[in-house]
């Protein structure tokens, strides 16, 4: 099973149909591509990284390798077996093995249910006895950094980095071996920002996860992936190992997007350390 | 930059805390800043620090259940904290402007945005509907809103994030303040975005304009501000000139500001955190709010708010334990 990769695209493309004007006579019914001839491979272990702004497609690239989505066109295999011809046990297999963490941890927990009911939930999809799950509550809330006290709040009683914890908690319940996070990062704090990164990184030893980090900032993707790909307009524009992507960008756009970093006193032109 | 002698802004001892009889909580103690004509002055902290509060109390804007409870703010030798709410309803929109993060709350989504630009100018300048109309397509365009004939027709819900963005200044700037409070303006924006909302901010810095400019980010503020202010738990930890503060900073606290923001240069596995979590605004703290996060907390940090240093004609901070500057350090 080790030996077909984690992930592999080949030509995947996804297309939505755009809102009918409200006379649709004779119109043509157009439609947005999202992701266009996209073909890449992720393999076990790796930390792989989707770049771009928004509306380049990257959510729309991790909702169709989470399941959420399926593929206009092109072929996705999770483990060498293809999403769309998997029976039903591989299909709930692979469901759990494939996590999902979004930006907004706040839309994302519900706010009438306290983390530890939320993460029991979870538990309980997950097939872990009933006597058992109280137990895995409390590691689970260690493993994100979090302790026994934040199992009784409510997500507005949290701050955001937490939530954000609680997130990530969530998706572990399920013991995972991908997850895909959507802008873990980008409605937090930078000082917060970094913590929950350092976490994804330290789960990924811990766990041995695979991660897919999708994030419009190439600073935040820069420092915690193997490999990346630039997405822009549905296609990849350049993909490679993550260091040679920041340190020579083949293409333009990747120019344009390490530029947009703020850069600090540096930008002033004047001495910097 | 530093201008005239007098600051247009001054802040002298704001406190500001809830207005709960039995149960006061200060949420702002004892700041001391100000702003000089043309300067571009920003505030950084983390969530929690006090900084929005901070810019919402110069014109008087502060949530209900919250109020200043001591100290004085005072803008062009006026004392702000002492006019009635109709003449800070003059100034307003007038002489002090605002831009708030979300675009999408801070705009009515029912009205056209060409419609709530003239009526801000209507209400502080007045003039014909035409002369209106003109002065809100003259302010989109020169904002970098393409088209801006045909925009001013256009929804809220209908423009990008970043173009929401442009309309809010558009509004902010359309009267022509004598100073600009951004708070955190391109953080629920693309980093693409963002740069391009920061080139606005620096072009309307060249009219001569004061800014308050507040972010989380120290990157962002060190790229264009004169001046920085590092709060933390409610209190200004550090000041000086961005030079300074990125350069030469002694605050713990900013230091670790500096170490946590991602950077393309450098080649570190590991980003930076600093661990813990800042205060609530349930706790009362009698140290340094930073105490308990701090490495370099010492026994009287945690019993006793340290005084203000100056460090320079232009910068001070306060710590019992000042770190050696990060230059001095990565040299030894």
């Amino acid at each position: 099973m080790q030996d077909a990769p984690l992930f592999e695209l080949q030509d995947v493309s996804k297309t939505f149909p755009l809102a009918r004007p409200y006379f649709p006579f004779g119109r043509k019914r157009s439609e947005i591509r999202a992701v266009s001839n996209v073909s890449l491979q992720i393999n076990h272990g790796e930390v792989f990284g989707v770049i771009g702004e928004s509306g380049s497609g990257k959510s729309t690239l991790g909702f169709l390798m989470g399941g959420i989505e399926r593929p206009s066109s092109g072929s996705i295999m999770f483990c060498g077996k293809a999403l769309d011809a998997m029976d039903r046990r591989d299909r709930n297999r692979f469901c759990r093995t494939t996590q999902l963490v979004f930006q907004d941890s706040a839309s994302a927990l519900n706010p009438r249910r306290k983390v530890r009911a939320a993460l029991r939930d979870s538990l309980r999809l997950a097939g872990v006895p009933r006597v058992q799950r109280d137990g895995a509550v409390k590691s689970i809330l260690h493993l994100v950094g979090l302790s026994d006290e934040h199992g009784l709040r409510y997500p507005h009683q949290l701050s955001g980095g937490q939530r954000q914890r609680v997130g990530i908690a969530r998706a572990l319940a399920m013991e995972p071996s991908v997850l895909i996070a959507d802008e873990p990062v980008s409605a937090l704090d930078v000082s917060v920002q970094a913590q929950i990164i350092n976490l994804l990184l330290d789960l990924r030893e811990k766990l041995n996860l695979s991660i897919v980090l999708i994030s419009h900032d190439i600073a935040v993707v820069a420092h915690s992936t193997d490999r990346v790909a630039v997405m822009r307009q549905g296609e990849i524009v350049e993909m490679g190992v993550a260091h040679d992507v920041i340190h020579s960008p083949q293409h333009p756009y990747t120019r344009a997007l390490i530029s947009a970093v703020p850069k600090g006193l540096a930008a002033r032109g004047s001495a910097h350390l | 930059m530093q201008g005239s002698s007098q600051p247009l802004l001054r802040f002298e001892g704001v406190t500001i805390a809830t207005r709960g009889s039995d149960s006061s909580r200060v949420l702002v103690s004892d700041v001391d800043l100000h702003v000089s004509a043309g300067e571009a002055l920003g505030i950084v902290g983390e969530s929690g620090s006090g900084k929005s509060l901070t810019a919402l109390s110069v014109a008087g804007l502060l949530p209900s259940g919250v109020a200043l409870s001591s100290g004085r703010i005072s803008f062009e030798g006026k004392v702000l904290t002492e006019l009635p709410d109709s003449a800070l309803h003059r100034l307003r929109g007038k002489q002090i402007s605002y831009v708030f993060q979300d675009p999408l709350t801070a705009l009515n989504p029912t009205i056209t945005i060409g419609r709530q630009i003239t009526d801000v100018l209507s209400q502080h300048v007045g003039g014909s509907r035409k002369t209106l109309k003109r002065g809100a397509i003259e302010i989109l365009s020169r904002l970098g809103i393409a088209d801006a004939e045909k925009r001013v027709r256009s929804y809220p819900h209908q423009l990008s994030g970043g173009m929401r963005q442009r309309v809010l200044i558009a509004l902010a700037m359309v009267c022509k303040p004598r100073i600009l409070i951004a708070d955190e303006p391109t953080t629920a924006l693309d980093v693409t975005v963002q740069a391009k909302i920061l080139e606005l901010f620096r072009a309307i810095r060249t009219t001569g304009i004061s800014l308050i400019f507040i972010s989380h980010n120290i990157d962002v503020v060190l790229e264009f501000c004169d001046r920085v202010v590092v709060m933390y738990g409610g209190r200004v930890m550090e000041v000086g000139t961005a030079e300074e503060i990125g350069m030469a900073a002694r605050h713990p606290y900013t230091q670790a500001l500096l170490e946590c923001v991602p950077r393309l240069g450098t080649n570190l596995e590991r980003l930076r955190v600093i661990d813990g979590q800042p205060p609530g605004a349930q706790e009362t703290l009698s140290g340094c709010p930073f105490s308990n996060r701090c490495p370099r907390a010492l026994g009287r940090c945690h019993s006793e708010m340290p005084l203000s240093q100056q460090a320079s004609p232009t910068s001070s901070f306060s710590c019992w334990n000042p770190a050696p500057t990060l230059a001095a350090a990565s040299a030894s």
